[in-house]
């Protein structure tokens, strides 16, 4: 039964997580839509720079959530750990394929939207874990 | 000399120390407290998979400028 109630948690603890990645996803289409009339350049480079942050977060999770009952702790402990080398294999090549291949860039706007979706993270889970 | 590629070295090589450190302390954490409350490894899990987002937020900004440096400039 109490092992029920932590998995309820954990429910929680996911459900929070994927609502702070929709969250996130539209306030980078916003951005990036209110930055159209001004700059193209800024604005295809912030949503790159919050796609990088993104992309690789989405398969991180669907991966973790997928299989999240079965094993072990040193099992899951494994699993995590594999999940995050491939997270950051990912994010890295997606930083280099942009650099080379997309041209012009605007580094500052890919850097700032980068920063806002990690600084967005960090506030919502931190808000969403002191009001659970 | 061609600073850049050191300065890239940098970036890259500290960043991952600093990852390497915060993810195996917490891994470590994760493994005490498994074994301490078995019927705790769901939440546990989750929570472990949270916090690790949050500690290689840094590193993977250092990793970025990095690559910036190497490619972009």
């Amino acid at each position: 039964m109490q092992t029920g109630m932590w998995e309820k948690r954990g429910d929680r603890a996911q459900q929070r997580y994927f609502t702070t990645l929709k969250y996130q996803g539209a306030v980078l289409a916003l951005i990036a839509l209110l930055l159209v009339p001004f700059d193209f350049v800024v604005a295809y480079s912030a949503l790159l720079g919050g796609l990088i942050y993104l992309v690789p977060q989405l398969w991180h999770a669907w991966r973790h959530f997928k299989n999240r009952a079965a094993g072990t702790a040193n099992r899951a402990l494994a699993e995590l750990y594999a999940g995050q080398i491939w997270k950051m294999a990912l994010m890295a090549m997606l930083f280099a394929l942009s650099f080379v291949l997309i041209e012009p860039l605007s580094g500052f706007s890919l850097f700032a939207a980068l920063l806002l979706m990690q600084v967005m993270n960090l506030v919502m889970q931190v808000s969403g874990a002191r009001n659970s | 000399m061609e600073y850049y590629l050191l300065a890239a070295a940098l970036m890259l090589g500290l960043g991952a120390i600093g990852a390497a450190i915060g993810i195996g302390i917490l891994g470590g954490k994760f493994l005490e407290g498994a074994a301490r409350q078995p019927e705790l490894v769901p939440l546990l899990r989750t929570q472990f998979f949270i916090v690790m987002g949050l500690v290689d937020a840094i590193p993977m900004i250092g990793v970025g400028l990095g690559m910036y440096v190497l490619f972009a400039l």
